[in-house]
């Protein structure tokens, strides 16, 4: 185990060394601007609105050092080959993996860490309340990027950098509108069902018909 | 009969290149053994399958066929691996770590006793004098540098069997020698060494046993003496107090320096030669087979075998 260990500290340092917590730095500032603005601009629940943005802000930022440092790290291990240094060790290739996996998990935890910290002291100080909700959304996010950083893994391991990096995004994407693609699927399936007993019975009526079968696929509900 | 620390056997390997293009086999039959404690060269042209065969040892790749076992354990097997010290032909660095963390990383993958990792690092930091710009970034050292400790990294577990992919390539004299001088210096302790290079002089100075690999089979393996006894045709000698015109040996060549004479003898008058120039009262300086009888030797074979 001490050599899944080193391996994941190995590639933890590697992504501090990169500099990539400098990214929430980024995201603290972004925050504190946006907060300071929509304050200005929401009239009403202006709490709702800074914590909305946070952790939309939170999601997208860990999504992207999820995505990129996984695929970057390992695919710099496999073309700059200090992958042979390893493996010419007594290390099973599955010992790399994971090794490599819990740093790049390590990475992504520590900046949502840091990140959730900046929204909790915005959320403190702007609006005088603590939300422990935020710290449970926190949590759920850092679950999320645990199977992301698997995805990017594993198409990191398979694939050239730019189509891991591609296919991580996708997976990303499928899993956030899959549940909007299933409602999408049931309406469909009900509407067609009333649809094609309307034509059956009211042929006479095309224009309501028509209508209703736009109402029904909702395309517009899916993008906004 | 001495113990094997290595051996290879029957080994094949090719290459898928892509869809439409024909697969390249590399290594084709390829079988040797390299007895405990020796130093073993292992040459050939480029190409010739040397890096494949030592990545198929160091379980970097998967021969196709082919059986290959280290200390008498199978080379997969992580006992194996332990045993084994790698040094790969590029030094293989990571940019954001310096020296002392490089080697430090290697140590814990090696699984040394946590409380020996520190010492043992800087054994091995001032075995290839590298304790200097150890703390240093490694983006920032030379070739030289990073090929020091590369092989620092492999010698960080005192392996029982050293492998080494072209360790002298792109090292100036000074680092050449001190290369030459720690393998000879692990050879003492009694490491088995196994190494390919490209530089003949240094192959014949330092190696017990040397084979020769063309086009993926083993074309030519034994004592470097024996090889090179084979073509000995020719030796120099260089003598004071004489003159190389009254000698009745027949010379293959002979030329006067500005001391002393040179000349060069076929292999079977060496002998007679030697005993001429001892009663002519002559005094011999210098004895030498021709220099370069392994490299014609191994030209020989490269050329000859290569296709």
């Amino acid at each position: 185990m001490r050599a899944v260990a080193a391996i994941a500290r190995n590639t933890f340092r590697e992504a501090l060394r990169d500099r990539v917590l400098y990214l929430f730095l980024g995201f603290a500032v972004l925050l504190l601007v946006c907060s300071k603005l929509f304050g200005l601009l929401t009239v009403g629940d202006e709490g709702k609105v800074i914590k909305d943005f946070g952790l939309a802000g939170i999601q997208l930022f860990t999504m992207l050092i999820a995505v990129m440092m996984s695929v970057l790290l390992i695919s710099r291990e496999v073309d700059s080959r200090t992958v042979y240094n390893i493996l010419a060790k007594p290390v099973r290739r599955w010992q790399f993996l994971i090794g490599k996996y819990l740093g790049l998990l390590a990475t992504v935890a520590v900046n949502l860490a840091l990140m959730t910290a900046v929204l909790l002291l915005v959320t403190v100080v702007y609006l005088r309340e603590f939300d422990a909700g935020l710290l449970f959304a926190a949590a759920m996010t850092l679950l999320e990027m645990a199977l992301l950083t698997a995805f990017a893994t594993l198409f990191a391991v398979l694939t050239r950098p730019m189509l891991g990096t591609v296919f991580t995004l996708a997976v990303f994407v499928i899993g956030h509108v899959a549940e909007d693609i299933w409602l999408l699927t049931q309406h469909v399936e009900r509407h067609r069902a009333t649809a094609g007993r309307r034509a059956l019975c009211g042929a006479a009526q095309p224009r309501a018909l028509q209508l209703q079968g736009r109402g029904g696929a909702r395309p517009g509900g899916l993008l906004g | 009969m001495a113990e094997i620390a290595l051996s290879i056997d029957n080994l094949y390997k090719s290459f898928d290149p892509g869809l439409f293009e024909r697969r390249v086999d590399v290594l084709k039959g390829l079988s040797l053994e390299v007895h405990r404690g020796e130093t073993f060269g292992f040459l050939g042209p480029n190409g010739a399958g040397k890096t494949t065969t030592i990545k198929a040892i160091t379980g970097l790749i998967r021969p196709d066929r082919g059986r290959i076992s280290v200390c008498g354990l199978p080379h997969d097997r992580l006992e194996a691996r332990a045993r084994i010290g790698f040094m790969a032909e590029q030094p293989y660095v990571y940019n954001h770590l310096t020296g002392r963390e490089f080697l430090e990383f290697h140590a814990e993958l090696l699984a040394l006793p946590r409380a020996r990792v520190g010492a043992r690092v800087a054994e091995v930091l001032e075995l290839v004098s590298m304790t200097g710009p150890a703390n240093r970034a490694m983006r920032t050292f030379s070739k030289g540098m990073l090929q020091r400790l590369s092989l620092a990294q492999a010698l960080l577990g005192r392996p029982e069997l050293l492998i080494l992919d072209e360790p002298m390539s792109g090292l100036d004299p000074v680092g050449r020698r001190d290369v030459r001088d720690l393998i000879l210096a692990e050879k003492e302790r009694g490491t088995t060494v196994f190494f390919s290079s490209h530089i003949i002089p240094d192959v014949e100075t330092i190696c017990d046993r040397v084979a020769i690999l063309v086009d993926g089979t083993v074309h030519a393996v034994g004592e470097v003496r024996e090889l090179v006894a084979q073509e000995a045709e020719a030796y120099e000698l260089s003598f004071v107090g004489g003159d190389a015109v009254d000698l009745e040996t027949p010379l293959l060549a002979s030329h006067r320096g500005s001391d002393a004479w040179w000349v060069r003898v076929a292999g079977e008058h060496r002998d007679a030669l030697i005993r001429e120039l001892a009663t002519s009262g002559a005094r011999l300086v210098a004895l030498s087979p021709v220099r370069s009888t392994l490299e014609e030797f191994v030209l020989r074979h490269y050329e000859g075998g290569g296709r």
